[in-house]
């Protein structure tokens, strides 16, 4: 085809070759007649695959769902694959909830130190990890350095399905005495749940009771690395899910270390899993030293006895909020 | 391994509790000495016999059926094949006749096999050969090249593995399973013989656009099955980065034991599909490993379905031991050698553009330095 130096250019596009339609309005772009439609879309499928010929290789099907699944993330992991970006946009959430959701108090974050390593001792509650979630994000708002505390995580929802990849993107870590000493022996503050699953799945009957403390493993922890443990409480997450019984005959099935029954849960099906908006308070405790080298750590003996001494003071902590909150929803 | 004297010391920490120290390398004892390579004309064995004719200060001699290919220089060659039933008394007199100060044996196959009896008569017979023709022969030193996979893929590993940890593979995954019974007669060999310096290097599984094993056939094939609501962390090893943990491990004959050769950095199994352009395809997980097995056994999969216990749970190994005993420093993190492998093997007429990858990977390397290493708060009272 040799070019008409008389005609005035045009995009050379079989769509526009047919008659321009007489009478109303037509967009040009748009073929004439219904039956053309096929023809023209795969027509502009075609040109659109010559000016982008990246989108026409074997991998572009594959390129481009990798990349809308790589939307919030980056290449800036840490060695625990923790993604700061892709944590960003849950933050909203978590803000929705810890501000108006359960009206969250934070007080004493002054203790926690401006950087070097620390370890938060958190008692456990609520069924669904919420109170690890709203320790986190509370430091990091209202903490002057805004220090990104990293929760050490039980087995249970970190081998779990989805549950895995999304804890590792938040920066949790899975909680085994390797991974804390890591991240302490690097800086990092660190929270942990001695209670562990026994508190998490504790029975509404049994609130503000702090079960057995594990076997220490957190002050072994603290003794290792020299790093101070500060004392946190979080009134108002036992009364989310009022957890009546477990129901062993469902949980064990499905491989869950407890089913539970709460008033609207299952019985309200999904909405059952709303947690109840009560009033929060997050307490921070003055920190504990442990400065009493590495080697102290293998007496069983003083190490249970630290694990009391931080027990009573988180019970002490909780006793003293409790006394002092009114109604469990408004906190007057 | 057995010897107490030979185990690494363990982590010492100060006062202060932070400070993890090992005792810095000593200067390399090494006279000339003659190294054999078992395996030395494969893959991973050519790359150390070709770093060592260039290094030039040791006599190498590859023990295999085929001499090695495009080397520097001229290389002895004898005839072994491990997997015939008598082959520890082949060896033997092999090595009666070379003398050697040094086996390095490398002779395993590094991906599934098909053929198992084939592939645990060589991975796991081959080693038992070796250790017992050394013994006999008194070879004063043995390296045993083994891999990172003999810790398993469990949900409860921490996410760094040391060499103290227990080796927990499934029992069924014959393949790592091979490598568990070589590291065994490594243990036995130790014991037998007090005297001689046996060291295990756990190779990470190895990735470089070269690199043809099962693993990388799995992350470059167009579409593959994965395990729905799993994307464990992964690491990849550049072989040049194995290679030299090989020489740094040659070059310090004292330093006896188990090492993790590991790159920095870690990398999900997602982005590493990003990157090789690879389309995932989720099924839950028990229909995964049906999945993977029924190809497996089809003849036309990569692995046999009990290995997708690595597509489902971490298996990541902490490289400390190795930096501070061995002095070994990985050149090239996992990102570098999945980006390197990516964009030679795949990089045109593609979405994504390697040239801002490459870009982001470099900051991004970045960021990683300055939240493993961060300043130590005592510095930093001090800048104030």
């Amino acid at each position: 085809m040799s070019a008409r130096p008389t005609a005035p250019v045009k995009p050379a596009s079989p769509a526009h070759e047919a008659p321009a339609p007489v009478g109303g309005f037509a967009p040009a772009i748009l073929p004439k007649k219904e039956e053309d439609l096929a023809a023209f879309l795969l027509g502009e499928a075609a040109r659109f695959l010559d000016a982008h010929p990246e989108m026409k290789g074997p991998r572009a099907a594959a390129d481009l769902w990798n990349l809308f699944r790589h939307r919030h993330r980056t290449l800036s992991l840490d060695d625990f694959g923790y993604d700061e970006a892709a944590a960003k946009p849950w933050h909203e959430l978590y803000d929705f909830l810890y501000a108006v959701w359960w009206r969250v108090t934070l007080a004493g974050v002054e203790n926690i130190p401006q950087s070097g390593p620390a370890l938060l001792v958190v008692n456990h509650s609520g069924v669904l990890p919420w109170d690890g979630a709203m320790v986190k994000h509370g430091i990091l708002r209202e903490h002057p350095a805004h220090r990104d505390a990293r929760m050490l995580i039980l087995d249970m929802f970190t081998t779990l399905p989805f549950l895995q990849p999304w804890l590792r993107h938040q920066g949790e870590v899975r909680a085994c005495p390797e991974n804390g000493e890591r991240l302490l022996n690097r800086g990092e503050l660190v929270g942990v749940f001695p209670e562990g699953v026994k508190g998490v799945g504790k029975l509404f009957r049994d609130r503000y009771r702090l079960a057995r403390f594990g076997r220490g493993g957190f002050v072994r922890l603290a003794l290792r690395t020299g790093a101070p443990i500060i004392p946190v409480t979080v009134v108002g997450a036992e009364e989310i899910y009022p957890n009546l019984f477990r129901m062993d005959i469902i949980g064990r099935p499905l491989g869950l270390p407890y089913f539970p029954i709460t008033p609207f849960f299952p019985a309200l099906g999904p909405l059952g899993v709303l947690p109840l908006p009560t009033k929060w308070w997050i307490d921070v405790g003055k920190p504990i030293p442990f400065n009493h080298g590495p080697e102290v750590a293998d007496r069983p003996m003083i190490v249970n006895e630290f694990a009391d001494h931080v027990r009573t003071t988180l019970q002490t902590m909780i006793d003293s909020r409790l006394s002092r909150r009114g109604n469990v929803f408004t906190g007057e | 391994m057995g010897d107490s004297t030979a185990r690494a010391p363990r982590a010492k920490k100060t006062a202060g509790g932070r400070v993890v120290s090992f005792p810095k390398p000593g200067p390399s004892a090494a006279p000339r000495s003659k190294i054999v390579v078992t395996g030395g004309a494969g893959f991973f064995g050519a790359r150390l016999v070709r770093s060592l004719l260039l290094r030039g200060d040791h006599d190498v001699v590859v023990f295999d059926l085929v001499p090695p290919a495009d080397m520097p220089g001229e290389v002895a060659h004898r005839f072994l094949d491990l997997n015939l039933p008598f082959a520890d008394g082949t060896l033997y007199k092999l090595l009666l006749e070379e003398k050697p100060d040094v086996i390095v044996h490398l002779a395993q196959l590094r991906s599934p096999s098909h053929q198992a009896t084939y592939a645990h008569e060589l991975n796991a017979i081959g080693a038992l050969h070796v250790f017992a023709a050394a013994g006999e022969a008194k070879i004063p030193r043995v390296i045993l090249g083994s891999t990172s996979l003999v810790y398993g893929a469990r949900g409860d590993n921490p996410n760094f593995l040391t060499e103290e940890h227990l080796l927990r593979p499934d029992p069924r995954d014959r393949f790592v399973q091979d490598f568990v019974e070589a590291e065994k007669h490594a243990r036995d060999h130790v014991r037998r013989h007090p005297e001689t310096a046996v060291q295990i290097l756990r190779f990470v599984p190895l990735l470089s656009p070269e690199v043809r094993d099962y693993r990388t056939k799995l992350f470059a094939s167009p579409v593959a099955w994965t395990l729905l609501g799993y994307d464990p962390l992964v690491q990849a090893l550049h072989p040049d980065d194995a290679v030299g943990a090989l020489l740094h491990a040659l070059d310090r004959p004292e330093a006896r034991g188990v090492f993790n050769v590991a790159p920095d950095g870690i990398l999900p199994l997602s982005s590493v599909r990003l990157f090789f352009g690879s389309l995932g395809v989720p099924v839950p997980h028990p229909i995964a490993y049906a999945l993977y097995e029924a190809a497996w056994v089809a003849g036309v999969g990569v692995m046999p379905g009990i290995h997708a216990h690595y597509l489902r749970y971490l298996c990541v190994v902490s490289n400390d031991k190795a930096r501070h005993v061995l002095g070994f420093t990985p050149r090239r993190t996992t990102l570098d050698s999945v980006l390197e492998t990516a964009r030679a093997r795949f990089g045109n007429g593609r979405l994504i553009d390697f040239d801002v990858l490459a870009e982001a990977a470099r900051a991004a390397d970045f960021a990683y330095e300055r939240r493993v290493h961060p300043r130590r708060p005592s510095r930093e009272k001090a800048a104030s």
